[in-house]
């Protein structure tokens, strides 16, 4: 690199907010972190003789940069770097979701729309719909497929998810084919744990921290949700179903002073990873915003305390995993390894999922299914599977087209637009527009303030960074 | 509170610089946008505070930004058609 002048790739950059570093990404996803404020002005206008000849040399090694001699060469790699992105995010979708059914015998404060009470009629799937379901998803996908059954609670309409996998052995013969529950565990008897173990079902249950954060934000009727929570777990480990079943946290406002409890807690239940996540805007009423609902710097300051416990965790000899961190990790380090629906260009919606609803209606993705529930707008629908199997991409298409990260306002010169993905229907819902102002989007916000917290642990932390390589393989 | 104003010329910031810029100010900054022949006519509503300090910051990044686009232009259309064929000729 001293015996010519290099020249420029193209390349996005962002100042780190409370630093003084600067991230810059290519198109090739790789990234490097400039140490001081002026070498981003120096790179830019091409004064190299003041940047350190390391950095020159991390810059030219991960083709942001080029000697005249390789240029052509670092452009053809992009252009192949590139289209393996298209080819990757116009793959078929690999997630199913079904609703057996949208009763629950939770009150969840943040989910208002998604449940119906326990007794409700007309609201669980019909088993004579399961051919149809069927269908439709063996010409959706493709070799490799995830199945996945939400509620309401799905285990209430047990019976509809053993016939449905009892066909699908059928129909779905020559795919791979993996199946999720996503429960309160609740319902659980030893039954269903039996039916679980012998079709080698994931469980992804939900728990929000402690006795009183869990009873607080998932309420129910009929008893003491955390301590019937407790019971079902000794009935999993005792039919040795510990390690197919995961957990995930929903964070409210209460919660936002007790990180570090959280992480502890967490850790405390001998599990060895959580999926902690901050609420959806949709689903549940503007009042209910203000009692549990926070701004995404809030949700950051507490995540930033909660990751940096969990790392103290891991480097006390604890393997423990923050799957929220690793997925945004892999989408750095190993692009490709995440089918992760909130993070694909072009949105995930259909492409990445789809959703057939307790009344056989078909959704690009769950806030889809939760943005009509709140609207009932025809335009979200793009399947019945109790007329056809066949879907109708009319009205999504004109979604999709405009979520494209490379030429959206806001996003098209984002140094994190290699890593993230678009959200229209998240948009649609907080801002009435599916492309949306991202200086005032939640989603925005929260992703890009999480990758500034993971390039700045990588970049200062020895410690994040050893963790961070642990969680990844590397 | 009073209001603030900033002139910027417009022979050394285009219009796309300008609201590129001003689409980041956070929600506490308020702004409307004026021009006249020579000058973009910015009015930050709330006054005080660094809005000002915040948009110059933002304005040098999009300088920057420009001007690596200047650099590389031609280059991302190639390398975005090749990459196009690549997925054309793949699939």
């Amino acid at each position: 690199m001293t015996l010519e002048t290099p020249l420029n790739l193209p390349f996005l950059f962002r100042r780190i907010p409370k630093t003084n570093l600067t991230i810059t990404s290519g198109y090739n996803g790789a990234f490097c972190l400039l140490e001081e404020e002026s070498q981003i002005e120096n790179l830019i206008r091409n004064n190299y003789e003041r940047l350190p000849q390391d950095k020159l040399n991390e810059l030219e090694a991960k083709s942001l940069i080029s000697t005249q001699a390789e240029y052509a060469l670092k452009a053809s790699l992009h252009a192949s770097s590139l289209a393996t992105q298209i080819h990757r995010s116009l793959a078929k979708p690999s997630l199913f979701m079904i609703v057996p059914t949208l009763r629950c015998d939770h009150d969840c404060r943040y989910c208002q729309v998604s449940r119906a009470p326990i007794n409700a009629e007309g609201k669980d799937l019909s088993e004579n719909k399961i051919d149809n379901a069927l269908s439709l998803i063996e010409a959706a996908s493709g070799d490799d497929l995830k199945i996945e059954f939400q509620g309401g609670e799905p285990l209430l309409n047990f019976e509809f998810i053993t016939e449905f996998i009892g066909k699908a052995k059928i129909k779905l013969q020559n795919k791979n084919v993996s199946y999720v529950i996503c429960t309160t565990l609740t319902n659980l008897t030893t039954e269903i744990a039996d039916f679980i173990k012998d079709e080698n079902i994931q469980l992804s249950a939900s728990i929000d921290g402690d006795a009183d954060t869990h009873r607080h934000n998932r309420p129910s009727k009929y008893y003491d949700s955390f301590d019937l929570l407790q019971e079902k777990r000794k009935l999993l480990a005792e039919k040795n179903l510990d390690s197919k079943t995961s957990y995930i946290a929903t964070v409210t406002r209460p919660s936002l002073g007790n990180a570090q409890e959280l992480a502890e807690f967490f850790n405390s239940l001998s599990i060895d990873s959580i999926f902690i996540r901050p609420l959806t805007p949709l689903g549940f009423a503007s009042s209910t915003a203000r009692s549990i609902g926070y701004t995404a710097d809030e949700y950051m300051d507490f995540y930033t305390e909660f990751l940096k416990e969990i790392i103290r965790i891991n480097t006390q000899g604890t393997l423990f995993v923050d799957e929220m961190a690793l997925i945004h990790l892999n989408r750095i380090f190993r692009p490709g390894s995440t089918q992760y629906v909130d993070m694909k260009s072009p949105a995930g919606l259909v492409l990445g999922s789809l959703i057939i609803n307790y009344d056989g209606k078909v959704f690009g993705s769950d806030e889809s299914r939760m943005l009509w529930e709140m609207t009932h707008s025809k335009e979200l629908i793009i399947g019945d599977i109790t007329l056809s199997s066949d879907l109708d991409f009319t009205h999504i298409a004109k979604t999709l087209k405009d979520s494209f990260l490379f030429a959206l306002p806001g996003c098209s010169e984002c140094a994190y637009q290699p890593y993230c993905g678009a959200d229209p229907i998240h948009h649609l819902a907080t801002q009435g527009d599916p492309i949306g102002n991202k200086s005032d989007s939640f989603f925005c916000n929260f992703q890009t303030l999480m990758y500034d917290l993971l390039f700045t642990m990588w970049h200062n932390s020895d410690d994040a960074r050893k963790v961070f390589r642990s969680w990844l393989k590397l | 509170m009073s209001q603030t104003f900033i002139k910027l010329t417009k022979e050394k910031y285009s219009e796309n610089l300008i609201r590129k810029s001003l689409y980041w100010l956070p929600k506490e900054c308020p702004w409307t946008l004026d021009e006249n022949d020579a000058n973009w006519l910015i009015t930050f509503h709330l006054g005080g505070g660094n809005c000002a300090e915040q948009l110059h910051k933002l304005l040098n990044d999009h300088i920057l930004r420009e001007e690596l686009d200047k650099q590389t232009n031609l280059l991302r259309s190639e390398i975005i058609l090749s990459a196009l064929k690549k997925v054309q000729s793949d699939s």
